[in-house]
């Protein structure tokens, strides 16, 4: 039996053993709480640290603004439970403080440090909300008022104790700078529930609703000498678009109250009677006032107003054809990164490129959106070659310095090489390579360069005198031509004639110095000439030397050339006159010579007409 | 003799002198229009054009006044260059290009095709062109009634008897088209309205009915002057007044 019993405590042992391991085995948790950061100076407020295992030394940090009133005293809790048969357990080592403090603003209460199996840990720190003490609690005392309770109710409902308060971060600001709105419902009552609640519109201004998480959205405030429960119905960070005096229009909500209207005797003792009563609020319209940003702007202004930098990163710089090219590029700051335009990038005009695509990581804070705005841009080259992507400009306006920056980006330099195509699928694809050549843009053509000269006014020519006279003077000369050539056809027609003429004209050619003898009257001197004359023509016409030309055989090569009989004869007769004239004293001279002359000129004559050449 | 030649001289190193300086200004605006300081080249296109004129200089003056903004000016001396030379290739793109961007979009009026053919047959040739043309049909179809009167082969007279009738037709028509050119030139129908905005009334007079609004830019046809008023028609064949000093004529 004893045997037994030790058996169990021995598995017992062994039990615990295994659920300290386990312990062991999860990790140290030591997070320092307290009920509500907000507190009030002189006020008691309980501090704790808890941990997930159990320490052996929690150390208070130094305390600075606050006063330890009592403390540590220490508790331990265990909760086991099964679900589904799975065991799961819980242990919780609690050191208690209770502390006050002594001064009124922000205060920190400082990590504490634990030991746990010889390692050592540390608590988070706590940042405290000290408020100042409401003025006519002063007199009072702090130990009056019940612990834990920061704010007293008030079971009467005035102005002072419930009202709606618009609060603005600034009332001075920029077109496009940050300022927080706050709608806040301050309250010393016993407020049951709002109703009806009205946000104004905001005018001028583009808003981004911030959220408030339930650990903010209560708390503590010191107004007007007073400590209200507060409650932030909207928070909004609202960016205003034009110069001027901009007006927050008031905000309206109906707050259901829950009032003491006297006391009532029952079997439990007396116990309050409450009433629900509903109150109408308004808060007060704010105006802020709102200062344009100084003109002219610059031309690649993105519209963003606060604290920017810039950085541009391209994935790859050497690429093959149809494959992707990326640039990101990254605006970090703080400021309107909303409303910030998404800055162009020139790519190459050969390049595919898409939309960009915006992603943006912020923070809301009084200042405006803090963080980063990223837009990446991608683009695929369609075509190998060397390409230049130029760098871009970025202008915002800084409110540090009240003045526009401008951010610049590098430009980058991109290889494309050939796509990695088999050669074979590239030559059967070659005639849909083919592309249109695309116009990127339009523009006039370039002026002339080349020979641009001027000269004065000019008359149209059409019209003018010349220009009737281009007409006229070949008409005239077409006219003239017609002419001649008609009178030239009807001489044509009659050939005889103009042969007879043509001999005739000869002949007297060749007795021109006869003529000349005979008007001169010298009688030997004609004979010869015209002998001579005769003699020559002969010669000419049958191409004879004069040395073979004689009497005899003058008649047999006239004959030959076709001359007729008759004028062989009367040429010969006319050779035997001149011959018996020169040397025979006549008594009439002249007539005979004048005779000879014009017989001459017939013979001529009719030779011309019949010697054929 | 010997001041005479002088005399002549002198007339000749002058008159070299001028040309030179003609030519040097376009160059020197053209240099001004490539760093791009348009103003300055304008103005000195403009002072030439006063006294002088050709179809690229009308042209270099127009692209000019585009660069600078004031597209009626820019459409009024592409119409001038093209109304010196209606084969300016550059003017007719630049015109086509400018025309685009003025306010005015007017559906022209459907024109019978065959008399749009004629008569943009007309206006395809200056007038100096259609008669000189002219001229030399006439003197074609002279030569041809000469072969034809003493040509000796049949044949060859057939041909330039059909000659001569080719010839004189067309001598007819282009000395027609000469003169039609000329006419819609010195009495320049055309006019490109200079003000932004104009207010086409229905009668000569500032109480008249506003009929329509034409902008800068816009070719409008005149038909009849009146006191300080205009008459015009547009393409579309509405007519209507304007004043005169806002329009300027081809």
């Amino acid at each position: 039996m004893a045997r037994k019993r030790f058996a169990l405590l021995f598995l017992i042992l062994i039990q615990l053993c295994l659920v300290n391991t386990a312990f062991a085995k999860d990790k140290v948790e030591f997070n320092a709480q307290v009920r509500s950061k907000d507190v009030v100076v002189g006020e008691p407020f309980q501090l704790s640290y808890v941990l997930n295992q159990k320490a052996s030394d929690v150390r208070m940090p130094e305390l600075d603004g606050f006063e330890i009133l009592a403390g540590p005293s220490t508790s331990t809790s265990t909760s086991v439970s099964f679900v589904n048969g799975q065991k799961s357990s819980s242990f919780a080592y609690t050191v208690t403080y209770i502390l006050k403090a002594k001064r009124a603003g922000k205060l920190t209460i400082p990590a504490a440090t634990a030991t746990v199996d010889g390692d050592a840990y540390k608590s988070n720190a706590l940042s405290m909300n000290v408020l100042p003490q409401e003025e006519g609690a002063k007199q009072q005392g702090s130990g009056q008022q019940s612990a834990q309770q920061t704010v007293a109710t008030s079971q009467q409902i005035t102005a002072d104790n419930l009202f709606l308060l618009t609060q603005v971060s600034k009332t001075s600001v920029r077109e496009q700078e940050a300022l927080m709105v706050t709608y806040k419902l301050f309250y010393k009552v016993d407020v049951i529930s709002i109703d009806n609640v009205k946000f104004p519109d905001l005018k001028g201004f583009t808003s981004q609703e911030v959220d408030i998480d339930d650990s903010r959205r209560n708390g503590v405030e010191h107004y007007n000498g007073k400590n209200y429960n507060t409650s932030i119905l909207k928070q909004l960070l609202v960016f205003p678009q034009k110069g001027g005096k901009l007006v927050i229009e008031p905000m309206k909500l109906t707050a259901a109250v829950r009032v003491q209207v006297g006391q009532q005797r029952s079997f439990f003792g007396i116990v309050p009677v409450y009433n629900e009563v509903e109150k109408a609020l308004s808060s007060k319209s704010v105006a802020v006032n709102v200062t344009e940003l100084p003109k002219p702007q610059p031309d690649n202004f993105c519209n963003g107003v606060g604290k920017l930098s810039m950085s541009t990163v391209i994935d790859k710089t050497e690429l093959s054809a149809n494959e992707p090219v990326t640039i990101k590029l990254t605006l970090k700051g703080v400021g309107n990164l909303k409303m910030i335009k998404t800055p162009e990038i020139t790519f190459p005009a050969d390049f595919e490129v898409y939309e960009p695509t915006v992603s943006q990581d912020y923070r809301t804070t009084s200042e405006g959106m803090s963080g980063t705005k990223t837009i990446e841009y991608l683009a695929i080259p369609r075509h190998a070659g060397n390409f230049n992507i130029p760098g871009f400009e970025v202008t915002y306006f800084d409110l540090s310095t009240n003045t526009y920056k401008t951010l610049s980006s590098e430009s980058f330099d991109i290889v494309v090489n050939k796509g990695s195509g088999a050669p074979s699928e590239a030559a059967v694809n070659y005639s849909n390579n083919q592309e249109q050549v695309k116009a990127i843009a339009t523009d006039v053509r370039y002026i002339r360069t080349d020979n641009v000269t001027a000269s004065p006014r000019k008359k149209i020519w059409t019209g003018s005198l010349s220009f009737w006279l281009a007409y006229l003077l070949p008409a005239l000369l077409t006219l003239a031509l017609i002419i001649f050539f008609r009178k030239q056809a009807q001489l044509n027609a009659n050939v005889a004639l103009v042969k007879s003429k043509k001999a005739n004209k000869v002949a007297v050619k060749r007795l021109k110095t006869a003529e000349q003898l005979l008007k001169a009257d010298k009688k030997n001197e004609f004979y010869d000439e015209v002998l001579k004359t005769l003699w020559g023509y002969l010669c000419d016409k049958l191409s004879m030397p004069m040395a073979d030309l004689t009497k005899e055989n003058v008649e047999a090569e006239l004959a030959n050339s076709g001359v007729t009989a008759d004028t062989v004869a009367e040429f010969v007769k006319l050779l035997n006159d001149c011959e018996y004239e020169r040397y025979a004293p006549s008594q009439n001279t002249h007539e005979a010579m004048a005779n000879i002359y014009n017989n001459s000129v017939k013979v001529i004559s009719q030779l011309e007409d019949m010697i054929v050449k | 003799m010997k001041k005479v030649i002088f005399i002549l001289s002198l007339l000749v190193v002058a008159l070299c002198a001028q040309a030179e300086t003609i030519e040097n200004q376009i160059t020197r605006a053209n240099e001004l229009y490539a760093n791009g300081s348009y103003d300055e080249a304008a103005d000195i296109y403009a002072a030439l054009l006063e006294k002088n004129e050709s179809a690229d200089l009308y042209y270099n003056y127009a692209t000019t006044c585009y660069k600078q903004g004031n597209l009626a000016l820019a459409v009024l001396n592409f119409e001038r260059a093209l109304r010196l030379n209606p084969q300016h290739a550059d003017a007719k793109a630049n015109l086509e290009f400018v025309n685009q961007q003025i306010t005015d979009k007017i559906e022209p009026l459907n024109v019978f095709f065959i008399t749009a053919f004629f008569r943009g047959l007309g206006r395809s040739l200056s007038s100096n062109t259609w008669a000189k043309m002219s001229v030399v049909l006439f003197v074609l179809a002279l030569i041809s009634l000469l072969l034809l009167i003493f040509g000796k082969r049949m044949v060859l007279r057939k041909v330039s008897f059909g000659v001569m009738l080719f010839c004189c037709v067309f001598a007819l028509v282009s000395c027609i088209y000469a003169f039609s050119q000329k006419r819609y030139i010195e009495q320049r129908v055309e006019a490109i309205v200079m003000d932004g905005s104009v207010t086409v009334k229905s009668s000569p007079d500032t109480s008249g009915t506003e009929i329509f609004v034409l902008h800068e830019g816009t070719k409008v046809e005149r038909q009849d002057v009146l006191g300080g008023w205009t008459k015009i028609r547009i393409a579309d064949g509405q007519v209507g007044w304007l004043l005169t000093t806002t329009i300027q004529p081809i």
